[in-house]
């Protein structure tokens, strides 16, 4: 008899703790289980996708210092606003002579702003020209020479005379 | 009335099979609680993290475009710039081109270069100079060359050449 209630005892044990814990693991520790493996793969995507930022920063990064590098002089070129002394005084000894006057000035979609000036130069040999072209070239404004260029025998000098557009940065 | 000299064994609630089922389980409820535990820190420590991250995302996310839109610019303002000193040089050649064509029996007083045609004025010893040593030249950059002369008192001829480019006409 005795026998038999242990038994009966040990039964309702059993059954009941594994009941208790069946209702424990499928009710809370799987669904957090779960929960925790979706997080973890979440982040672990998120670390790789801002590993591969990372990587992308750094190479435009790289490439941004190289540009800067690259086109500094250009980039400090297109910032400097033109000043009709400056440049006067900068190439008048490459000719004889140099006269320049700005005929107006606008915008050119927003973008740049734009101002058209007019060069008489007299000189004494075509190379002198060149090297005129040549130095306004690297100089610290961005000069595009337009057509006409019209040159005239005066006396022992050349004449010539011919627009550009100075481009800058707009405000 | 006789005596037993066993002592009776005490009365407990459980029996000691169902008190080791009970530890038994017991022991193996808190492990589940503390994996339970775990995965309670473990989501919420993730979660920080993955909120971190998403924040670190974003802001270099940001950081690359604006790195991006630099690069594009830098690009942008260096091709102009050099297509304009491209242009400035390719001009420059052109000229030098042709004033090097001309020879010495030769003398221009005015030449006029626009983006269509070539104005000649001058004077020639004669007129087959002309012809052979610039007009032959300037038949293979131009399309069409006209030449008017003028008998000058010295014998000499005076020319005014005008050499014109056609309009590619496009199919």
């Amino acid at each position: 008899m005795k026998t038999r209630r242990s038994n009966f005892d040990l039964l309702v044990s059993i059954f009941t703790a594994l009941a208790l814990l069946s209702l424990f693991i499928f009710m809370l520790l799987v669904p957090e289980g779960k929960a925790y493996r979706i997080v973890a793969n979440d982040v672990e995507k998120k670390d790789f996708e801002l590993s591969r930022l990372q990587m992308q920063y750094d190479q435009y990064f790289d490439r941004h210092s190289h540009l800067q590098d690259e086109y500094r002089d250009a980039m400090q070129a297109i910032e400097n606003d033109f000043n009709i002394e400056d440049f006067i005084e900068k190439h008048s000894p490459d000719v004889n002579s140099l006269e320049a006057q700005v005929l107006k000035s606008h915008r050119s979609k927003g973008v740049y702003s734009i101002k058209d000036v007019n060069i008489t130069a007299r000189f004494n040999s075509p190379n002198n020209f060149y090297i005129l072209i040549e130095k306004m070239n690297q100089s610290e404004w961005v000069m595009a020479i337009k057509r006409p260029i019209i040159f005239e025998r005066i006396e022992d000098e050349i004449q010539v005379t011919f627009s550009m557009k100075v481009y800058s940065a707009a405000l | 009335m006789p005596y037993s000299f066993i002592a009776p064994r005490p009365k407990t609630l459980l029996s000691s099979e169902v008190r080791l089922t009970l530890i038994f389980f017991s022991v193996i409820g808190m492990m589940l609680l503390l994996l339970y535990g775990f995965f309670l820190y473990q989501n919420s420590e993730l979660q920080i993290e993955k909120e971190t991250l998403q924040l670190q995302h974003e802001e270099m996310r940001e950081q690359n475009e604006i790195l991006q839109d630099d690069i594009d610019f830098i690009e942008d303002q260096a091709s102009f710039t050099e297509n304009i000193v491209t242009e400035n040089i390719i001009l420059k050649e052109q000229i030098k081109n042709f004033l090097d064509l001309v020879p010495d029996e030769i003398i221009l007083s005015k030449v006029s270069l626009t983006s269509k045609d070539l104005l000649l004025n001058g004077v020639s010893i004669d007129q087959n100079s002309f012809q052979d040593k610039l007009e032959v030249p300037l038949s293979s950059m131009f399309h069409k060359t006209t030449v008017k002369y003028t008998q000058l008192l010295d014998e000499r001829l005076e020319f005014i050449s005008h050499s014109i480019i056609h309009k590619e006409i496009k199919p």
